[in-house]
């Protein structure tokens, strides 16, 4: 394995290290699990040898972003409902696939589509419009800003105020 | 008000697909009160649920008032033979196979924006690309069927060869590394350790694959190139970001529509344009937005999709 010449991703990692690790530690609320996902940053892209990027900074913290979210998933995977899941899992200690067809997912993975539904119908009436343009039919926030005559800060707003009902309504 | 720090959250959430997104700012606030970092988790967690169910969510909520009660059943009028194979599919799901069926097998699939690695029970493993399945039936001889792209780490057992078809493709292999891609028309396989073997009804013969190499074809057959790729580019998505060294543009397109869960078309006049770089993950148009920076071609919409090319006309 020859090493790679350093890239200017590299570059920029080296430039803003110290950001990313104060983002991880706010992001995991702990700072060896960011020291943990930062060094997983670096590895990954040790190995990545990329080519050209755009806006590198932004993409090294969407990076972290990602790996924060894995993070995080993992951690809250011990619960029994997520037990129920098919078994994928990335990384070591994930279980072996089970091959038996597996319907109680399926049916797991039906109520929640239908628990999400009646939460999205039962949004307010203009945050559930710029949701469902945004999120089920595809719109950037600046379509559904034109589409609907307003801002696109004012579109930022109303998907903002649907996400937090469905967080309240599927909390239960 | 829990009610505000939800909605601060979901704010930050949606800014971050923006170019000017203020990371720092967002740190900050991450740093202000434990009950933010807790209610960005959710947030974060709950939009991933959310594409996850996109299209189950969108027959839900279809406005038509003569859609019919079971809604996971499609309306008579339209049906085609592929929707009643679907149906049927979907029908033994409830019902459960019965003793003694065949076709015992699983599909996987990866939901949008995350990549998902499946563990098979002879130690090997696939990992598949956003929005792509995967079908594994009950054993290795049987083969595998790829929709979208996949990095596979095969356990060597020459006796049992691994097969996965792909875009009316077969690709065979005895235990190696190699990335299979069936993307906008095009099929594509990368080896980045050892060697696999490409078939396809219309070939006379197999084509073998090498470490550092790449063969590109068409789906509907015609000429298929081989070309060095760079090992660590092969399989490199699987952290996150879309790494293309030496790829049709085509295929390009395709893998953000897929990993977006929206449309993204190409002009034919560029679509076999070979691209390398990288798209950072994030919604439609700012990946979109990337592919565009680094090509120069231009975007427009084409009713629901982005369309790309290079301003010149079709």
């Amino acid at each position: 394995m020859s090493a790679s010449p350093p890239s200017g991703i590299i570059q920029i990692y080296t430039e803003i290290r110290g950001e990313l690790l104060r983002f991880l530690t706010a992001r995991l609320g702990d700072a060896a699990a960011a020291e943990d996902a930062l060094q997983d940053l670096w590895l990954r892209l040790q190995a990545s040898d990329i080519g050209p990027v755009a806006n590198g900074r932004a993409y090294l913290y969407r990076a972290a972003q990602n790996i924060a979210l894995d993070a995080v998933r993992a951690r809250q995977r011990g619960t029994a409902r997520d037990r129920q899941w098919a078994s994928a899992h990335s990384g070591p200690g994930a279980e072996p696939v089970d091959l038996a067809p597996n319907a109680e997912a399926d049916m797991l993975a039906r109520e929640e589509a239908a628990a999400l539904a009646s939460a999205i119908a039962a949004l307010p009436e203009a945050a559930g419009r710029a949701f469902r343009l945004h999120k089920l039919d595809g719109l950037s926030h600046a379509e559904v800003a034109a589409r609907l005559g307003i801002s696109r800060s004012g579109v930022e707003k109303h998907i903002a105020v649907a996400m937090a009902h469905l967080r309240r309504a599927m909390k239960d | 008000m829990s009610a505000d720090i939800d909605e601060a959250a979901a704010r930050w959430h949606l800014a971050q697909a923006r170019d000017d997104m203020d990371w720092a700012g967002f740190t900050e606030w991450l740093e202000t009160d434990p009950r933010h970092r807790e209610a960005y988790d959710a947030i974060a967690l709950l939009d991933a649920r959310i594409d996850d169910a996109r299209p189950a969510l969108a027959q839900l909520l279809s406005d038509e008032p003569q859609v019919p009660k079971h809604r996971f059943l499609p309306r008579l009028a339209g049906w085609t033979a592929v929707a009643a194979v679907l149906i049927a599919a979907i029908v033994i799901g409830i019902t459960r196979l019965p003793f003694g069926a065949k076709d015992e097998s699983l599909v996987y699939r990866a939901p949008l924006g995350q990549p998902r690695e499946i563990r098979l029970a002879d130690g090997s493993t696939a990992t598949l690309a956003p929005g792509s399945t995967l079908r594994v039936a009950g054993t290795r001889d049987a083969a595998m069927t790829l929709d979208g792209n996949a990095y596979f780490d095969v356990r060597h057992d020459a006796a049992h060869p691994l097969t996965v078809r792909a875009g009316g493709f077969e690709i065979r292999d005895i235990g190696t590394r190699f990335d299979v891609s069936a993307s906008g028309g095009l099929v594509r396989v990368a080896v980045a350790e050892g060697r696999v073997a490409v078939r396809s009804p219309a070939m006379a013969g197999e084509v073998e694959i090498a470490a550092g190499k790449a063969l590109t074809v068409s789906e509907k057959g015609g000429t298929a190139e081989v070309r060095p790729v760079r090992a660590p580019a092969i399989g490199a998505w699987r952290t996150g970001p879309l790494v293309y060294d030496d790829v049709p543009l085509a295929m390009v397109a395709a893998d953000i529509a897929r990993s977006t869960g929206h449309p993204v078309t190409i002009d034919p006049s560029v679509a076999r344009r070979r691209f390398s770089g990288v798209i950072a993950p994030g919604d439609r148009a700012a990946m979109v937005g990337s592919l565009s920076a680094l090509t120069g071609l231009k975007t427009r919409t084409d009713g629901d999709a982005l369309r790309l090319g290079d301003g010149a006309g079709r």
